[in-house]
């Protein structure tokens, strides 16, 4: 099993149980991107759920489309998602997305990683 | 006040203003992150998506689309050799020469590609940059003559425009012909208190323009003309159309009699109101019931 993959957009890991997402620059994400991103993750996680790390520091913005099929479909197999940002950008496009798309699973926005990592510490992965 | 980056400051307050006319196709560019105005453009770029996705075409003036289509004439070299009247509504005219000054990078790779792999039959999302420097995601077709030895494209693309936005760019356009001047910062709100004087007067027949020119101190020709331009009806017709939305709503939700609901809506009889409806809704009030 591949526990790591890439592509144009991002790059995936599992390590620790958690489920590492780290975007590469990106100046719009828009849906078919974002549909080939949840096809990526998908390969490495054999079916199982797991927390996941996606660093969206390196995004600029996303379109709603994308966003909402991001909180809904891009939630499967996730048992939750911290979002790591950077203040003021990515914190406030984060926030917005948290507001108006409304992701399946627990979802919180963070500066901090350590912090983030405690987060999805209390929603472990799913077998 | 001095603002250091007037540029994107312009962008901000121009798509602001897109977003409160209702116009919720337009983005900024932002390709890097400068300054604090750049997460801004990048939010409001966000509430424009979902502004778009979450209000729907309420007002009866909104419901109505008109499309304006593009259409380029371009090279091998991507110049514009020649361009319809519909894209000097969207473009600067003297961006109108090549096809780098109306798209951004990464739709210009796209054309590009399109031309040297020959993929024609297709349509592309292509981002054009507008007059007022804000951008526009449009479904582009890119189509090649056949028979021509010179390497001619055409790239054509539909923007549906909301009939108010339509209706502000005629103006704009008769503003900008002495002829027929219309000045409608200085008239809008005359306009706009007809059209509350005419919401409030549902219940009774319509007066003479005149009269009613007298009672709001300006004269007829103008509230004609400028209600005209502005709500795309005449006053006579906006009126009946709101007497008989009034009415429908008292058919379909009350039990009020026909003929309290004629009385209501201004209309002289119940046969009156009867045949207006009829020709409005193609059925008779009774048998809306």
């Amino acid at each position: 099993m591949n526990k790591r993959a890439q592509n144009k957009f991002a790059e995936v890991w599992i390590e620790k149980d958690i489920l590492h997402f780290i975007y590469a620059p990106i100046e719009t994400l828009n849906l078919p991107r974002a549909k080939q991103l949840l096809k990526l993750r998908l390969s490495i996680q054999n079916e199982k759920e797991y927390p996941i790390l996606c660093d969206l520091r390196n995004v600029i913005q996303a379109d709603k489309d994308a966003m909402d099929y991001l909180a809904k479909e891009g939630s499967i197999q996730a048992t939750a998602v911290a979002l790591l940002v950077n203040y003021p950008h990515s914190t406030s496009t984060a926030q917005f997305y948290l507001s108006t798309s409304i992701p399946n699973v627990p979802t919180r926005v963070f500066e901090n990683r350590l912090k983030a990592l405690d987060f999805l510490a209390k929603h472990p992965i799913k077998r | 006040m001095y603002f250091p980056d007037d540029k994107q400051f312009d962008q901000i307050t121009r798509l602001i203003t897109a977003l409160a006319n209702g116009d919720y196709d337009k983005r900024i560019k932002v390709s890097n992150l400068n300054n604090k105005l750049s997460t801004i453009s990048v939010l409001l770029n966000m509430l424009a998506g979902v502004l778009k996705e979450s209000i729907p075409a309420h007002s009866p003036e909104n419901e109505f689309n008109y499309l304006n289509h593009i259409i380029l004439l371009v090279d091998k070299k991507l110049q514009i050799l020649d361009y319809n009247s519909g894209s000097t509504t969207l473009f600067q005219g003297d961006h109108l020469r090549n096809l780098n000054f109306i798209l951004d990078n990464a739709s210009i790779t796209i054309v590009k590609e399109a031309i040297v792999s020959k993929k024609f039959n297709r349509s592309f999302n292509l981002n054009f940059r507008l007059k007022e420097n804000l951008f526009l995601l449009m479904n582009t077709r890119i189509t090649h003559f056949e028979k021509n030895q010179d390497d001619i494209f055409i790239l054509s693309a539909v923007k549906t425009i909301a009939k108010d936005e339509w209706t502000r760019e005629k103006l704009f356009i008769k503003a900008q012909n002495p002829k027929r001047q219309f000045n409608l910062s200085k008239n809008k709100k005359l306009i706009e208190s007809l059209y509350h004087y005419l919401m409030d007067n549902l219940d009774s027949p319509l007066k003479p323009i005149p009269q009613i020119a007298d009672e709001l101190n300006t004269n007829a020709t103008l509230l004609k003309r400028g209600f005209k331009v502005i709500h795309g009806k005449t006053i006579a017709e906006f009126h009946r159309e709101k007497r008989l939305e009034r009415a429908r709503e008292l058919v379909l939700d009350t039990d009020t009699k026909l003929n309290i609901v004629a009385q209501q809506c201004g209309f002289k009889s119940l046969s009156h109101f009867s045949r207006a409806f009829k020709k409005h809704y193609g059925v008779n009030p009774s048998d809306a019931r």
